[in-house]
């Protein structure tokens, strides 16, 4: 180093007041700072080492004889922009003239959305998976209900039989046969009009002995004719319309099924 | 260069030596080239953080180290160098003005929990922060360090004429500003 004395005669002739005052840093170091840190650096520069022998440069190649073709590669894709030019000029040169800014404008922030959308896609997470469970198992379920369903309708079908079903039924123990001579128009005939009968008179006999239980004949009888006439099938009613098929002996029948009770 | 100097790095190029040699030359200069880092950018932190790197570089390129110049003054080099970039990147982060970032480094001469107003030392600090980047350093550099204008040609690449100029322009700024303080 230079000797202090010629530094500090420099000094006395340019600011007389520092040469007076010592050449002393007033700031601190933390202490033990230099101990410790030829030790810290020298750690540093290991890992640095470890990290350039990683070789990085291996990450990204150049195609082999990219640089050598790049000056021409360029030089041709401006030759090609000057031709397109020149064409345009013998073509239509008026159009060389007009700008080729765009003129259509997008929504404001639509570019922004664009990449939020893509970010959103970009991201691994999976999409939600639905599975068919709950809906098979709805599915079962309704197909067992339907099965259900049609069982107890069955079931009710064969063992719900109405009162009029069990009188007149060849099984039941009321059932009584008609007489069966003549001819078959004849006997079919027959077999209607006694059954006809029949049921008048099982009408009257039940009207008979509910007016003996109850002593109050008027307001049954009505009661009693139409619970009877609910218990007719259509089948039954059917027929029995197109036996009566005038309307005058029809309501004539009515009457005098209304006198007989 | 000094014989010692010349020992390090012989040693420094023989792989079973080369830790303790480098060792060596960090305890050698590590004061020397912490407190030129230290008076340019004030903070301890900063100061810390650019010596490191300043070593690191050494280490890096110490085995292609030409010996026609000390090592002395290579280190130097390396270190104003770091120095000056690291004053780079904050002017660039900060975005502020020059003059605003010689105002931010008198600033935190005077926000050191030793910081002494009274004390001409801490005056002269102040006063050296608010001088040009160049004369900061060259001042710095003849002023705390002794060196010798030759010597610092060599490390700021500057003619030892243009480094009196600067030298003197520097203290008499400062005289002016400690009388004025």
């Amino acid at each position: 180093m230079e000797k202090r004395s010629a530094i500090l005669n420099e000094l006395k002739e340019i600011s007389p007041l520092l040469a007076e005052t010592a050449p002393q840093t007033p700031m601190q170091v933390p202490e033990g700072y230099f101990v410790a840190l030829a030790d810290a650096i020298l750690e540093k520069c290991r890992i640095e080492d470890l990290l350039s022998e990683a070789s990085f440069g291996d990450t990204f190649h150049a195609p082999n004889g990219y640089f050598d073709s790049l000056p021409g590669d360029i030089l041709a894709k401006i030759q090609s922009q000057n031709e397109i030019a020149g064409e345009l000029e013998t073509v239509a040169p008026l159009l060389l003239q007009v700008s080729k800014q765009e003129v259509y404008t997008t929504p404001q922030g639509y570019f922004e959305e664009t990449d939020f959308m893509t970010k959103a896609r970009d991201t691994n997470k999976p999409g939600r998976v639905v599975t068919l469970r709950i809906a098979r198992k709805w599915m079962n379920l309704a197909a067992a209900a339907a099965v259900t369903g049609v069982l107890i309708s069955g079931a009710f079908l064969f063992t719900d039989k109405s009162d009029y079903a069990i009188k007149y039924s060849p099984q039941s123990p009321l059932y009584t046969p008609a007489p069966t001579n003549g001819s078959v128009a004849g006997d079919s005939l027959q077999k209607d009009a006694t059954t006809e009968q029949d049921r008048q008179q099982e009408i009257a006999d039940d009207n008979v002995f509910e007016k003996e239980q109850t002593g109050d004949p008027e307001p049954h009888k009505v009661h009693d004719l139409k619970s009877k006439i609910q218990l007719l099938s259509d089948d039954e009613m059917k027929k029995y319309l197109e036996e009566n098929s005038f309307p005058e002996p029809t309501i004539s029948v009515i009457t005098e099924m209304e006198d007989s009770l | 260069m000094h014989a010692d100097d010349k020992e390090l790095l012989y040693q420094f190029q023989n792989t079973a030596t080369k830790e303790r040699a480098f060792t060596a030359i960090i305890k050698k200069y590590q004061e020397k080239l912490y407190w030129h880092i230290r008076r340019l950018v004030v903070d301890h932190d900063d100061a810390n953080d650019v010596l490191q790197n300043v070593f690191i570089k050494v280490w890096k390129g110490l085995e292609n180290f030409r010996e026609d110049s000390q090592l002395y003054t290579w280190l130097y080099r390396i270190a104003t160098n770091e120095g000056l970039t690291f004053l780079e990147q904050q002017k660039k982060r900060s975005t502020v003005s020059l003059n605003d970032v010689e105002m931010g480094l008198s600033n935190k001469v005077k926000s050191d929990t030793n910081f002494d107003a009274n004390k001409l030392e801490w005056k002269l600090q102040v006063a050296i922060q608010q001088l040009p980047e160049k004369q900061r350093l060259v001042f710095n550099l003849r002023y705390y360090d002794e060196m010798p204008y030759q010597e610092m040609s060599r490390i700021l690449e500057t003619s030892e004429g243009a480094l009196k100029a600067s030298y003197h322009h520097a203290a008499r700024k400062i005289e002016e500003f400690i009388r004025n303080y």
